[in-house]
């Protein structure tokens, strides 16, 4: 058997898993999606009902038929031949997903994540409906790009006020530079101008009580919780927003959150999560998201926790999806 | 000497700038259309553009904040044998890092700046 390891270059956290296949004797082959077309061929013949055939790259190449598990980590986009006119490269690039992506997907292996749910549970209204029908506790949420029902939201919304948070990143690009953006708490002089509110959706929260939050991993049936304490007023509202005033606590979850959660990843067909959730000062958890392709490496290294060994002993196993 | 890392964000720079993603951009198909394909490693992209003003940018972006840069590693490479980081000089394998290591630089005003280091979550988690 063989895992297949979708993973960029300059990836250390990748580095783990793939080393700790190794050490397993488990053949790996690790592939960025971005080698193909030029550095990456496929041959898939359909017989007998399944794909056969292999992938190969300069350097090694691996029997479609010998994937027993894929590690989808950060694929990237295929890097195509340069010359070729607009109209080529969409017809190329749109061929190539089709194509490489769907052999892969047929394959009768382990995806953790499968792309296609990964990209279905990253919709976060989504996700709300799934964790309420899960019993896990959620923000009353608007999403709206109209200015009267963002006021009518934020005049309704208790004494701790609403915050404004992204549904996906807030990653750009724009002045030679790059941008992020975190949660940010709606202060009443926010509301005076709503210029550019209708241009798109935006997600508005109420604010849950908070005294710390939480990070969950899930691997398979594992799961990792580690306790975020903010120690700063930015990483108070996110704690993405000042990881240097952070400290971690590893902590077991209520046995409710857990059945939550394991819920959760079964209706949205998901094998790896982080999740995050606000802790009240009662103890409550709030469900905020849960992030399929989420980052685990900052959390083993601060925690030790066996997170990398874990994913490495489910790809290691492999099994039929 | 160009490591394999950094030919592929060379050819990435030239793949992504100005072309439009029309496939991915559908917008009732779920993010990935059907199979993810990312830029997360934060290349820049070939052209920059100002905000545009205020009636048209979005009202989420009011808050964003300048992260710099991402700084390409000078002290390992990607090795296609052994499928993880060596050492530049050496070849040889380094331990995975679990550590928090984006690092970036800071270069409003074309000062160049002390180098600021941002954690994996300012990374993104999941690009569509």
């Amino acid at each position: 058997m063989t895992v297949l390891v979708l993973a960029q270059e300059l990836d250390r956290t990748a580095d783990g898993v793939v080393e700790g296949l190794i050490r397993r004797g488990v053949p790996v082959f690790r592939l960025d999606t971005s080698y193909f077309p030029q550095r990456l061929t496929v041959e898939a013949e359909l017989s007998g009902g399944r794909w056969s055939g292999r992938l190969v790259t300069e350097h090694r190449e691996v029997d479609l038929e010998a994937v027993r598990a894929i590690w989808v980590r950060t694929p990237a986009t295929f890097i195509l031949p340069e010359g070729m006119s607009i109209a080529e490269r969409d017809y190329a690039r749109r061929e190539g997903k089709l194509g490489l992506g769907g052999v892969l997907l047929s394959l009768p292996a382990l995806w953790v994540n499968r792309p296609d749910l990964a990209a279905t549970a990253a919709y976060k209204p989504l996700q709300l409906t799934t964790a309420n029908r899960c019993r896990l506790a959620t923000a009353r949420t608007l999403i709206s790009n109209s200015p009267p029902a963002l006021r009518r939201f934020v005049h309704t919304a208790g004494t701790n006020g609403t915050v404004i948070k992204p549904l996906g990143t807030t990653l750009i690009y724009e002045d030679n530079t790059f941008k992020m953006g975190w949660t940010h708490r709606l202060a009443p002089d926010d509301l005076a101008d709503l210029a550019g509110f209708d241009v798109t959706c935006h997600q508005v929260q109420d604010w849950a009580d908070k005294a710390h939050e939480c990070r969950v991993v899930v691997v398979g049936d594992r799961m990792f919780a580690v306790a975020i304490h903010a120690g700063s007023p930015e990483s108070y509202v996110d704690w993405r927003a000042d990881h240097n005033s952070l400290s971690y606590e590893v902590i077991e979850l209520p046995s409710q959150v857990q059945h939550g959660i394991r819920a959760f990843m079964a209706e949205l067909g998901l094998i790896y999560g982080a999740f995050d959730f606000v802790v009240g000062p009662d103890g409550g958890f709030t469900f905020l998201e849960c992030n399929p392709g989420g980052q685990f490496g900052f959390l083993e290294g601060i925690s030790g926790l066996p997170i990398t060994e874990t994913l490495v002993a489910l790809l290691a196993t492999g099994g039929n999806r | 000497m160009a490591t394999l890392g950094d030919n592929q964000r060379q050819h990435r720079m030239v793949a992504v700038g100005g072309e439009p993603a029309t496939f991915a951009d559908d917008p009732l198909v779920s993010v990935s259309g059907q199979f993810s394909l990312g830029c997360l490693d934060t290349a820049p992209p070939h052209a920059s553009e100002a905000p545009s003003g205020p009636a048209t940018r979005p009202f989420g972006l009011r808050w964003v904040r300048d992260v710099g840069l991402p700084t390409v590693p000078s002290f390992f490479r990607y090795c296609p044998q052994q499928q993880t980081a060596v050492d530049v000089a050496r070849g040889e394998p380094i331990p995975p890092s679990m550590a928090l290591e984006w690092t970036t630089q800071s270069h409003l005003d074309g000062d160049e700046g002390p180098s600021k280091d941002y954690g994996w979550e300012t990374v993104p988690d999941f690009l569509p």
